[in-house]
């Protein structure tokens, strides 16, 4: 079924208004799907903390030496990070992509739900999810320290020099991933719309 | 996802295996003077950093302090710093000079003196390594005399170039066990990447403390 363009093109902000109003309205009214959406956030945001040293967080959480409380009190502290002054741009960027990335995939599960099939449309959405999780992963860690995914990149295909850069890259490719994740939201916020019967105003 | 998640969580990452005979050697106590704590605690910490690395300056400022009062001065682990000279020409005569201030036992001072300075100073306002002008050829001097270090026996050290060597071989350390960057630490054998939240080394330390109190 192709999903009928709600309003012409000309009218972004009523757009955005009807796509945030229809995302509120799924969040609010089905629990299930506002868990979800934080369930997928808190994936992403620990996957990307963690993405240098995987190895070690399945070490921590597979542990026996560990108990369940202890494993829970790990995952929550990788949050602390963000709002600790001085306030991190990087930090915070990514808290917001993966917020929005959990809001999009509760959307775009609720979406596959109703329509029962996988449509082409959605995965223009499962796309942009995945790309912002790349920007995300680059944008990570200290590019000066070498401790960011930037750093080995730029030096294998350039020089050792392009280190300097690095930093810029990675922040960057972080906001790269926000405004990806931003227009995923929207995208998949304006599909809802007609099954939400939302209105524009 | 959940498929996905059991999957990592069965088959992939890095497995920890007992200490290989090359890792045991990476944690043995390379040099007294950059050490804190009882050398025979169950966990052993080892962290490979730069000076001028504004993650190691974080770290220092804000997780080693609590690793220090929950841990190492509880003779519960040892920790131990190894110089490289990775971020900026200045991190060379920066790493030397902390070598030479260990000579006057005063390497503790000269250190956690430098991260204060370029974590206040520079990189909590989001400054970058290039920033900083402490360790240039003309201004580490002061900076060594504001530590406090005998400048006549420090600035006779530094021309040796004795601890030029050192540092390469702390780099070549790193190289071998596949470290990306600073600050890069281990922990019984665990490698961690970068400067993580205090909970992150708590549940490292304490999954140590108790894998050893279970095998006693």
């Amino acid at each position: 079924m192709k999903i009928p363009r709600p309003l012409p093109l000309k009218s972004l902000h009523k757009r955005v208004w009807l796509s945030f109003s229809s995302l509120v309205k799924l969040l609010y009214f089905k629990p299930a799907y506002f868990f979800l959406a934080a369930g997928v956030s808190i994936l992403f945001y620990e996957f990307i903390f963690w993405f240098l040293n995987l190895g070690l967080m399945q070490y921590l959480l597979t542990s026996p030496f560990l108990t369940v409380g202890d494993k829970i009190q790990m995952l929550i502290g990788s949050y602390s990070g963000i709002f600790t002054l001085p306030l991190s741009p990087l930090a915070l960027t990514l808290f917001a992509v993966s917020v929005f990335q959990g809001v999009a995939v509760a959307a775009l599960v609720y979406s596959i739900r109703k329509e029962r099939a996988m449509q082409r449309g959605f995965l223009k959405e499962f796309g942009g999810t995945g790309i912002a999780g790349a920007l995300s992963v680059l944008g990570l860690g200290c590019a000066a320290c070498g401790t960011s995914l930037v750093t080995p990149i730029l030096t294998f295909f350039f020089a050792t020099s392009s280190v300097a850069v690095a930093e810029e890259v990675g922040l960057y490719s972080a906001v790269l991933a926000l405004i990806v994740s931003l227009i995923t939201v929207y995208l998949t916020g304006l599909k809802l719309a007609p099954r939400l019967k939302v209105q524009s105003s | 996802m959940v498929a996905v998640a059991w999957l990592f969580f069965t088959y992939g990452g890095s497995k920890q295996q007992p200490l290989s005979e090359s890792e045991q050697q990476v944690l043995a106590v390379q040099d007294k003077r950059l050490t804190k704590g009882d050398e025979s605690a169950p966990v052993k910490i080892v962290e490979y950093a730069d000076i001028l690395c504004p993650y190691c300056a974080k770290a220092n400022e804000e997780i080693i302090p609590q690793i220090q009062s929950n841990y190492i001065d509880k003779n519960q682990a040892h920790y131990e710093v190894r110089l490289v000279a990775m971020i900026s020409p200045d991190s060379q005569r920066a790493g030397e000079g902390a070598y030479c201030a260990a000579e006057q036992n005063k390497f503790w001072d000269y250190l956690d003196t430098a991260y204060k300075d370029t974590w206040d100073n520079y990189y909590s306002q989001n400054k970058t390594p290039q920033d900083v002008d402490l360790f240039t050829e003309r201004n580490i001097f002061s900076f060594a005399s504001r530590v406090g270090l005998d400048t006549l026996l420090w600035q006779q050290c530094m021309d040796s170039g004795k601890y030029e060597k050192t540092i390469t071989a702390n780099q070549e350390k790193m190289s071998e066990i596949k470290a990306y960057g600073t600050p890069h630490f281990i922990i019984n054998g665990n490698n961690y990447n970068g400067a993580p939240p205090f909970s992150s080394f708590k549940a490292v330390i304490d999954a140590e403390l108790n894998k050893s109190k279970a095998s006693e």
